[in-house]
């Protein structure tokens, strides 16, 4: 019985010293102002930026690959938005199918996959490479420096890939949300 | 004396490394200002007129294109489809820019006009799209490859006379009464059901629960949500410095389309390890009576 009550006074002092510790808002009241003011007003316009670096060129190389092979390349760009817009914005991607410089054959901008002809992007992880549109899409202004997004590649070819060199390109859009 | 020198070199050397002048990286930024237009009232035959800055915020020149765009949105969270042309994108075909390409030197501006020349047969209702620009990258590649070019968006609005509905809906306006940890929410969602784009205007407050006084509130922001016809767009709001314990009434007002809609809930905000102790002291307190009364019956 006394245990017990040993017990509940002690869990019952745990739980005060708890809320205690609790970090609680205090509410400041607006100090009282007994001196004229003169109002100034500064109207900002929005805006928003995007810079796409990969620290030495925005052209990914994609490397070499065999047919019916699947690779991560490993590269990555930053795409960094700036946007002041308080309701936020979107990134999106668009991809055109890589193109065969000596030919018509294209791989398609799609889901990367063992023995399919696609190339593809992920981001903030290295897999899961796919025919992505939507990159971003904060609801709020972005950070002072921009937000940062990483945005990796891969692509996979099937067993009758054509050898070559096939280029295309990925434009990233950033809008605001008005 | 030597040893003086020493160390004073050893000084000067680490402090020059600290202090140099690291190289900025050089890259490409593209800034567009302001995003978007006013709301143009246009009738057959008009021409209007109007302009936006492109500028070159960081340290390489660059070349940029134009190119007007379709503006749709593909979901309530209003990600942007700049490919998909509806009855509400004709306008893309009426729009003409002062030039196609600029080029910007570092920390240049220029400023972008463009035309709005609306044909003779037109439709009623909202029309939309983007005048986008985009950094253009003419340079050869090596290998298989991928160029990443970036773009920014200016959203073009028009309201075309002719047969309009002004018609929306407010679908959710929700504040969750029972939160764990910061921050405090309101949620919404509203829909636009006519065929014109229309505003949603949104009041966020907090008050303390037993004094009454006004703890947060966005009144001041006037936050204005754009919603495109036969489209519906979700809305979030926070207070992110709630404490971790406290009880509040919770305000949220949303008005669209002549209608309004205020939710009113008393949040309470509690960590989860305090609500297990509070149930672990209730669950001692029980035993505790229990072996009382169990006491009191086997000493009668």
């Amino acid at each position: 019985m006394k245990k017990l009550t040993s017990v509940i006074a002690a869990t019952g002092i745990v739980a005060g010293l708890g809320v205690a510790a609790l970090p609680l808002a205090s509410y400041a009241a607006d100090p009282a102002s007994d001196t004229a003011t003169v109002t100034v007003s500064l109207e900002v316009s929005d805006a928003i930026s995007i810079t796409v670096d990969d620290k030495e060129s925005t052209t990914i190389n994609l490397g070499t690959i065999a047919p019916n092979a699947i690779t991560g390349t490993g590269k990555k760009v930053v795409a960094n938005v700036k946007s002041n817009n308080a309701s936020g914005y979107t990134v999106t991607a668009a991809g055109t199918a890589l193109t065969r410089a000596s030919g018509t054959e294209t791989i398609a901008y799609g889901s990367v996959a063992a023995g399919t002809s696609a190339w593809g992007i992920s981001v903030g992880t290295d897999a899961g490479y796919s025919a992505l549109t939507s990159i971003a899409s904060p609801t709020a202004a972005s950070a002072v420096d921009g937000d940062d997004y990483n945005i990796f590649f891969g692509a996979s070819t099937n067993a009758s890939q054509k050898t070559g060199t096939y280029s295309g390109t990925l434009t990233l859009t950033a809008t605001n949300k008005n | 004396m030597k040893k003086t020198h020493l160390i004073l070199g050893a000084f000067v050397a680490i402090a020059a490394s600290i202090f140099a002048v690291t190289p900025a990286h050089a890259a490409k930024e593209i800034q567009i200002s302001p995003t978007k237009s006013e709301v143009y009232e246009l009738s057959a035959g008009d021409v209007k007129s109007g302009s936006f800055n492109v500028n070159n915020i960081n340290t390489d020149a660059f070349t940029f294109e134009l190119e007007v765009l379709p503006y749709n949105v593909i979901d309530k969270e209003y990600n942007v489809d700049l490919e998909k042309n509806t009855d509400y994108n004709h306008i893309v075909d009426w729009i003409e820019c002062s030039a196609e390409k600029y080029t910007l030197e570092p920390n240049e501006s220029t400023k972008v006009s463009y035309k709005i020349k609306v044909p003779e047969d037109i439709p009623g209702g909202g029309q939309y799209a983007v005048i986008s620009a985009k950094i253009m990258d003419d340079s050869k590649a090596n290998g298989s490859n991928v160029k990443v070019l970036g773009r920014v968006s200016y959203i073009v609005y028009a309201h075309l006379d002719g047969v309009t509905r002004i018609e929306g809906n407010i679908i959710n306006n929700d504040i969750p009464a029972f939160v764990l940890n910061p921050p405090i929410i309101a949620y919404s969602v509203v829909e636009n059901t006519g065929n014109v784009d229309i505003e949603a205007h949104y009041n966020f407050q907090v008050f303390d629960a037993f004094s009454g006084h006004e703890v947060y509130s966005n009144t001041d922001l006037n936050i204005t949500n754009r919603i495109l016809p036969e489209t519906q767009r979700s809305e979030k709001f926070t207070w992110d410095n709630a404490p971790m314990l406290g009880l509040f009434k919770v305000k949220q007002t949303i008005e669209i389309a002549g209608q309004t809609s205020t939710t009113e809930t008393l949040v309470f905000i509690c960590p989860i390890w305090l609500i297990f102790i509070v149930l672990f002291l209730i669950t001692l307190m029980v035993f505790w009576l229990i072996s009382r009364a169990r006491a009191r019956k086997r000493e009668q």
